[in-house]
This record gives C-alpha cells, sequence and structure tokens, in this order.
C-alpha cells in the first residue's frame, strides 16, 4: 500500500532549480564583495552608524529632569560630577567671536525622526535655517550661531564632551554654551527632542533674561 | 554506526548549545565589547542593551538612506550587506534562522512550553517562573542601582525580566486559547483595565525608580492583558470553527508571501518616508531592544510616537508565535525571505535518504516551520533546525556538506 502524506506539497516548485547556476554566480561575487566592500568602507560606515543608538529604533524618548539652572561643570547625575568641562578648542574659538552670545550645537543623525522634526520646527520658528546636515543659524536671533551636527561624524569631538549624563548616546540632542561677563562658559544639554517653544525660551533667557547661575 | 537515539541527543544539544552561544556573542557589549561594525546575520536590534553589531534590515535601511542622500558610503553598505548574505547563505542556507537567531529561540522556548504545559501544575509552573523572573528582572537593576553595582552586571536582568514577561504573556495565550473560556478572557481584559488604573495611582503615590512607576512598562503589560484577553474573545466567538492555517493549505501558503512582501517593500518605503520605516515600527526591536530596556531604566525614557505601535505589534507577534510554531518565521520575518532562496544552493544540507524511509511522519510532526521535510530538502522555508533528523526513527534524514540539487546540477 502506497503512504501518502498528509500535507499537500509545498515549497519545491518545478523549475526553481533554474536558481542553481544564478546562485553559482552569487557564491563567485558573494565573499568578493564581502570582502571589498567591508574593508573599502561599509565595515566602518555601520559601526559609525550604530555608535549613536538610535532611539527611533527603541520607540522612546530619554526623559530629562526639567531645567534647574546652567551648568559650569559637570552636573550632578553625570559620570564625571563636578569636573570641569574640557571645552573643545572650536567652542571657544567661537565664543571668543564679539559677534556671538549664544552658541548651540544640535546634534542629529540619519533616519532620526525626532531630529528632523525638532530642526523643520528649528526652521519654521527662524532659529534655524537650511537642510539638517550642515544648517546654520537663522535670522530671527542675532548673537546666535548654530552649528547642526551629525553625530556620528562630529569632526571636532563636540559630542562625547556635552552629552548630560556621560553615559547614554543618542540623539537628537540640543546644547548651549555662552560666556558671562565673569568669562566663565556655561551650558545645558537636552537629550531628546526639544520643543520649539522650549528652544526659544531657552534662548531668551539667555540673551534677554536673568540667568540662574549654576 | 551511531545509534539514532545517540544521533538525536547530538542534534538538539547542537541547536540549544549553538542558540545560547550566539545570544551571548550577540549581547557581547555587556562585557564591554565596544560597537563593531559588523551586521547581525539574524534579526536583532542594534539598540539593544548590550548589542555590539547592525542589524540586516537596520543596514539596508541606512544604505537607502545615504544612496538617496547621495553618500558614496550607500552602495557599500548595501554591497556589504548583500555579500554577507550571500556567503552565509551560500555557506549554510537559512541555518541562522533555526539555530541562531535569538527571536528564533524565542519561538522555540514557546513551543517547548506550549507542549510541556499541559496540566494545572505544569501551568501554574510557568506562572511562577514567569513571576519570579519578572521580580528579578524589576528588582535587580533597581537594587544595583541603589548599591551602586557595575552597570555591566546587571543589563542581563533587562533580558531576564522581558523574558518573564513573555513567559508571563504565554501563559495568557494557553489559559485562553484551550477551550473556550469567556470568563478567562474578560478577567485579562478586567486585568487590563486594573494595570491601568494602577499606573495613575503609581504617579500620584510618588513611587519612582520602578517599572512600577513606568506608565511605558505598566502600558506594556496592561496591553499585552488587553490582547490575550481580545485574542480569547476571538477565540470564543469562532466556537468550534479553526482558523486553517494547516501548512501548505491555501491561507498557510499566502500568508508565507507576506515576509517576502515586507522585504521588498523595506527599501522603497524608507526612500519614500525618507527615515528608517520599518526599524521604526518592527517588532523585533520592542521584543530585542525596548522591553529589556525598560527593565534596565524604567523611569529614563517616555514613549515617543511610534512606541505603542511598535508595542501592539509586538504582542501581536507574540501572539501569532503562541497559536503557530515559527510564527514569525513563517510568515512575517523578512530576513528568513531574504536566506529562503540561498536553500536551493547551499553547501551544507540534510539528505534524505528515501530507501530507509518507513513513511511514520514524524518527520512532518517535528518540523516547526510545517513543511514536509522529505519532500525538499531545499525548501527556502527549511530553517535547517535538524529537528527532522533528531525525529526519524530510521535516520533516514541526515545532515550532508554536500547540497544534493547541486550535485546532481554538478553531474549533469
Amino acid at each position: 500500500m502506497r503512504n501518502r502524506d498528509p500535507l499537500p506539497r509545498y515549497g519545491s516548485r518545478p523549475g526553481f532549480n533554474a536558481l542553481v547556476p544564478i546562485m553559482l554566480v552569487a557564491l563567485m561575487t558573494g565573499a568578493p564583495a564581502l570582502a571589498v566592500f567591508s574593508y573599502s568602507g561599509g565595515y566602518s560606515e555601520v559601526q559609525r552608524l550604530a555608535t549613536i543608538r538610535c532611539l527611533g529604533c527603541l520607540g522612546l524618548d530619554p526623559q530629562i529632569p526639567g531645567f534647574t539652572s546652567f551648568w559650569t561643570e559637570y552636573p550632578q547625575g553625570h559620570i564625571k560630577k563636578g569636573e570641569e568641562v574640557p571645552h573643545p578648542r572650536f567652542v571657544t574659538q567661537v565664543l571668543d567671536s564679539e559677534e556671538v552670545d549664544l552658541l548651540i550645537l544640535f546634534y542629529w543623525a540619519q533616519g532620526c525622526v525626532p531630529c528632523s522634526e525638532q530642526w523643520d520646527e528649528m526652521v519654521e520658528e527662524g532659529i534655524a535655517s537650511g537642510p539638517e546636515d550642515g544648517g546654520r543659524e537663522g535670522t530671527k536671533y542675532a548673537g546666535l550661531r548654530l552649528y547642526s551636527i551629525d553625530a556620528n561624524e562630529d569632526p571636532n569631538g563636540l559630542y562625547p564632551t556635552y552629552i548630560p549624563t556621560g553615559r547614554e548616546n543618542g540623539v537628537p540632542m540640543t546644547t548651549f554654551i555662552f560666556r558671562m561677563d565673569d568669562d566663565i562658559i556655561r551650558w545645558y544639554s537636552h537629550y531628546g527632542k526639544m520643543e520649539v517653544d522650549d528652544v526659544s525660551g531657552m534662548m531668551d533667557r539667555i540673551m534677554y533674561g536673568h540667568i540662574s547661575h549654576g | 554506526m551511531m545509534s539514532p537515539e545517540k544521533s538525536k541527543l547530538r542534534m538538539s544539544h547542537v541547536r540549544i548549545t549553538l542558540q545560547g552561544l550566539f545570544f551571548i556573542v550577540a549581547v557581547l557589549g555587556v562585557f564591554g565589547i565596544a560597537m563593531t561594525g559588523f551586521i547581525y546575520p539574524f534579526f536583532f536590534c542594534p539598540a539593544s542593551p548590550g548589542a555590539c553589531a547592525g542589524c540586516p534590515i537596520w543596514v539596508l535601511e541606512h544604505g537607502v538612506l545615504e544612496i538617496s542622500s547621495g553618500s558614496v558610503n550607500g552602495p557599500y553598505m548595501i554591497f556589504y550587506l548583500i555579500g554577507m548574505f550571500l556567503v552565509i547563505g551560500i555557506l549554510v542556507g537559512r541555518s541562522f534562522c533555526g539555530l541562531a537567531c535569538p527571536m528564533g529561540t524565542l519561538q522555540d522556548i514557546y513551543s517547548f512550553l506550549k507542549r510541556k504545559a499541559a496540566s494545572r501544575y505544569r501551568m501554574g509552573m510557568l506562572a511562577f517562573a514567569s513571576l519570579l523572573l519578572l521580580v528579578i528582572g524589576t528588582a535587580g537593576p533597581y537594587i544595583a542601582d541603589k548599591t551602586g553595582l557595575e552597570p555591566l552586571l546587571y543589563m542581563w536582568m533587562g533580558y531576564v525580566g522581558a523574558i518573564g514577561s513573555f513567559l508571563l504573556a504565554l501563559w495568557g495565550f494557553i489559559i485562553v486559547m484551550r477551550g473556550r473560556r469567556i470568563w478567562a478572557s474578560l478577567s485579562f481584559i478586567a486585568a487590563s483595565i486594573m494595570l491601568r488604573a494602577m499606573v495613575y495611582v503609581a504617579e500620584r503615590s510618588g513611587i519612582e525608580g520602578t517599572p512600577l512607576s513606568s506608565l511605558e512598562f505598566m502600558g506594556l503589560l496592561s496591553l499585552m492583558a488587553l490582547i490575550i484577553g481580545l485574542v480569547g474573545l476571538v477565540r470564543f466567538a469562532l466556537k468550534d470553527r479553526r482558523i486553517q492555517l494547516r501548512s501548505g493549505a491555501g491561507a498557510d501558503r499566502w500568508l508565507r508571501l507576506v515576509k517576502v512582501g515586507l522585504l521588498i517593500a523595506v527599501a522603497p518605503s524608507t526612500y519614500i518616508f525618507d527615515t528608517l520605516a520599518f526599524t521604526d515600527i518592527d517588532p523585533i526591536g520592542a521584543i530585542t531592544a525596548t522591553i529589556p530596556e525598560l527593565f534596565l531604566n524604567p523611569n529614563a525614557w517616555s514613549a515617543n510616537q511610534f512606541f505603542w505601535l511598535k508595542m501592539v505589534f509586538a504582542v501581536t507577534v507574540l501572539a501569532l508565535v503562541a497559536v503557530v510554531d515559527r510564527g514569525w518565521c513563517r510568515y512575517l520575518c523578512p530576513i528568513g525571505a531574504m536566506y529562503g532562496p540561498t536553500n536551493k544552493i547551499s553547501i551544507s544540507d540534510i539528505h534524505f535518504d528515501a530507501q530507509k524511509c518507513i513513511h511514520c511522519q514524524r518527520c512532518i510532526s517535528a518540523c516547526p516551520m510545517g513543511i514536509n521535510p522529505k519532500e525538499d530538502k531545499t525548501d527556502p522555508e527549511c530553517i535547517r533546525c535538524m529537528r527532522c533528523i533528531d525525529a526519524c526513527p530510521v535516520a533516514a534524514q541526515r545532515l550532508v556538506p554536500v547540497n544534493a540539487t547541486l550535485g546532481r546540477w554538478a553531474s549533469r
């Protein structure tokens, strides 16, 4: 008696073996492709992009304690709490310029939805201008210098200096840096998307209002 | 000659050992290994606690975004990914799905427990074990934080807690799916409402630093209870009718094409929406990254616009996996769809000896992908988990280094 399988045939469709020669070609090309393209930039690009944590992948935004004061050193909760901040030369040079009252560093990453949302809102408000990649300050505030920086590239090493906790790394992050009459550099970093009203409020506070000395 | 019994032990041990090892490799970051530029050969989110490589779909999306922005690195990333897939696929076919993927491991745990939890006592044990894991996962990071333990040591607690919550979900799905228990379903819905209420109580009482005061964490449990309840109600409404997902039958056959559709859709959707379209709502990202992270740092996060969508998809995937063995691999995994065709030519293969076969059909019953292992060993759906080898009482199936189709083609 012939035994029949209870399940109908699935998969192995006639003609599917035509894939064999195609796959043989794939065998010849796959290994060289892996070697050549990982060496010529693929590997380093994956590493570069993966180093900054994708908060979009998590579906989570960091919860930031409300703003209390500007910092002069590393704040409470930072792994280097109380230590002096090694402000990069790029920052001090910008702040030395007489035309600059406030420096904003906006960090973003490719494919980050909250980053592009915050950037678009800042452009609409006149705080920023241009595309997210390489964007600069808008025309609304005189004395403002703004740099939009891809956190994965960051040639001046600004991003790790200004992470508010020194631990997590994610984007967007907005850093406000300025100098007062006492010449001490004060700063504050907001990790996660910042509403444009909060950005404006912070700028008004720094440029025109009362400042709490941290 | 090795007896079938010995072979059975060896194959299942090989699989479990490999699955454990690959999970440890996937989270090498918990040992302080920095992020590398490697790509996981399976689905695993690079935002997971301790992740040390990129996810293939995430790399594909970034490659497309770089191409659309005119960067030269985009094609490099995509060809690097394709090269890796071709080499792995040609060497071992879809074996990484069956032997390495952490999501596959979770599905195997689900299938195993589903089979084992046949009595009330065992169901009770399952509930106890999941609650114990939940307590360890919840209290571990909190205690470590308060006592100043090294973060790397307690990073594992995120996964312990996450596995506890997945097992608790399985326990719920088993309860509502076995028989038509309307009261069980309604109880889960009531529990869902109560959990939401607890969030407000926790918020008002000012409990901080534990998942109990995290809206997202409690919301997740509430969502799980709600979906379990709804699955139970659907089961009740269907009465004695069953959803026909018999392997090879119409619905099953068409549903298997969904994963191919998802794979095809990744690149265009990324290009059109100019964002990581799949990753933003990816349920595996939620299972491997978001849920463990909620255990580790419950009060450090708030939901963004994709959180609840991801969670709904994640719990729905858990429901699917609880109902259908390897449901994610069968119907939805775009990486499985990418590997599938390489089974046709992969150098390693599972050989079937028709002369030895006694037609006991045990290999068919054992196959978690619901295919007929005797029909075609190069079936794109075969995940090379080697269960058919284990199941065969006469050792008619065995692992061979050279693909039979390739051998036949070469000898023409």
